[in-house]
């Protein structure tokens, strides 16, 4: 099975070079440079500081991002507000509260990070999004390319990315509303392209006295899902089911993607004594969820989607058994 | 040899107790699982499996026992950009270091991740293809229609931290943005109550529910 694999994925990168080498000029470069946005994570040692402001927040973040043969490490700590450290060496990532004492730590599933690279879904992204390069601008002291990405209906928000010209990372990013209003911005304010950087920053503190949370505690042989989204906006497709919660009060949470836009549904059952669940409409930030009770669970769907799209999925929910 | 790996592996899964693994028939495969039971312990730790007493017990073992783990050299060693330093107390690389050909990925508690892929062996390339065969309708493009008007009626915050966070690391592996909704997911959990005001203007959904 080792082997397939290796020859499948050998496969699939052979037909990403041999389908990019074949576009259009134009729908090449555009498409090489949302490759190269995929592909930076994989191949780019950086510091920086950046600032995320979403609605009335603003906060800063200072990263450390390095590659070596044992996949990607990254290091996020919050430089303003409450302190938070976030390790992450590919898809493990542990959370570090040090004023509630508290460690979270969540291992990602094997999905292999094809999903975004593969010719053929950058297509689709052209089925839902209309993608223009509109020059250079000059972010945290280095040239970078810009590109448009605006929705095609209103399911989705737009985007406008800024990419570093040496190492397509993404300096900028503005996540705009069905009004063209940014409702999440990121920008980089510092950003050092280095060949190496220290290991150090990905050093886990002494987590001595404090509380642990895992966030992928449960397993199991075998899920059936239960549940289907019948009315789902074009484009988005469900990338992953995931059983959580402890046994005897799991949780199933299905995730769907456009490549772009994410958008999460939980399912759990509600009982006696249930805490409040969320029944309508909610926000934060860019942050869209709507909450309903159906057949006695509850359904609440999230994404950083416009407030009708997480309503549309959550009324489109039904069981299937 | 290879029921050894079986036995340490089925182990490290919680299939079987530690009393069933017996012996081990190598002195590789005992080294092997010797060092695996060291990072079950770090992995127990850090998931708070053990008492918070017990804990600071263990960081001395752990601290001994990663001093004492030789350096993994893999058989082809790329570029190395990271520096490598004095190996510090609870380091994350030695703690998720590989162990002679078993998967320490196994120490930590797996989530149970189950896309349409999985059932599909050597499908791994097509991921989105398989699960996007779930059967669903598409909305119409350009037919959007508000289902629910804005409301004026102030509803109690609903905390959903868990559940914001467990968006935010699962929609970084479906994105072409890189780190951020790993950064986004920083800025929520540095809210301490993600709390989300219902900003449904009138009970429409409740209605709707019958209720």
């Amino acid at each position: 099975m080792k082997i397939a694999r290796q020859i499948t994925i050998g496969a699939a990168t052979f037909l990403t070079f041999a389908i990019l080498s074949h576009m259009p000029a134009y729908a090449g470069s555009v498409s090489e440079i949302v490759s190269g946005m995929s592909a930076a994570d994989k191949r780019s040692n950086y510091t920086g500081t950046f600032v995320l402001r979403k609605s009335d927040k603003m906060m800063t973040m200072h990263v450390v991002h390095g590659v070596d043969d044992r996949g990607v490490w990254e290091s996020m700590e919050s430089l303003n507000g409450e302190a938070r450290k976030i390790v992450r060496h590919n898809n493990e990532v542990i959370s570090i509260y040090p004023e509630r004492k508290l460690v979270t730590v969540s291992k990602m599933g094997g999905k292999p990070g094809l999903h975004p690279i593969l010719p053929e879904n950058l297509e689709k992204l052209a089925n839902y999004y209309t993608i223009d390069q509109l020059g250079d601008e000059r972010i945290a002291g280095r040239e970078t390319s810009v590109l448009n990405v605006q929705p095609k209906d209103a399911y989705r928000y737009g985007y406008k990315y800024w990419l570093d010209n040496e190492t397509s990372v993404l300096l900028k990013c503005d996540l705009l509303d069905e009004n063209g209003d940014i409702v999440e911005q990121m920008m980089y304010t510092s950003f050092n392209n280095q060949p190496e950087v220290p290991q150090s920053a990905f050093n886990i503190p002494d987590l001595s006295g404090f509380t642990s949370q895992s966030l992928d505690r449960n397993r199991g042989k075998q899920v059936n899902i239960g549940w289907r989204a019948t009315n789902m906006p074009q484009g988005f497709m469900l990338t992953q089911s995931v059983i959580r919660g402890d046994v005897g009060n799991e949780s199933l949470h299905l995730m769907y993607s456009d490549g772009l836009a994410s958008v999460s549904v939980f399912i759990e059952a509600t009982g006696e004594g249930s805490p409040h669940r969320l029944v309508g409409a909610s926000r934060m930030g860019a942050l869209n969820a709507f909450g309903k009770q159906l057949n006695g669970a509850q359904i609440t769907v999230m994404g950083e989607v416009p407030e009708a799209t997480v309503a549309a999925i959550a009324e489109s929910m039904e069981r299937t058994q | 040899m290879n029921e050894d790996k079986e036995k340490i592996s089925a182990w490290l899964d919680d299939a079987i107790e530690y009393n069933e693994v017996g012996s081990v028939d190598t002195e590789q495969e005992k080294r092997a699982f010797s060092t695996a039971t060291r990072y079950q312990m770090i992995g127990d730790a850090i998931r708070g499996r053990v008492t918070e007493a017990s804990m600071i017990d263990i960081s001395a073992s752990v601290r001994e026992a990663v001093s004492r783990e030789p350096e993994f050299v893999p058989v082809t060693r790329p570029s190395r950009p990271i520096q490598r330093e004095t190996k510090p107390f609870f380091d994350l690389g030695s703690w998720l270091r590989p162990v002679g050909g078993l998967a320490v990925a196994a120490t930590v508690a797996m989530v149970m991740v189950v896309t349409l892929t999985d059932k599909q062996e050597g499908a791994d390339s097509a991921v989105v293809a398989n699960v996007g065969q779930q059967p669903v309708q598409a909305l119409p493009v350009n037919n959007m229609t508000p289902v629910y008007a804005r409301p004026g009626v102030a509803m109690p915050a609903v905390n959903l931290n868990s559940y914001v966070t467990e968006h935010s690391e699962y929609a970084a592996q479906d994105t072409i943005q890189g780190m951020m909704p790993y950064a986004r997911s920083v800025s929520y959990g540095s809210e301490k109550n993600t709390s989300l005001k219902n900003t449904t203007k009138d009970t429409q959904a409740e209605k709707n529910l019958g209720r």
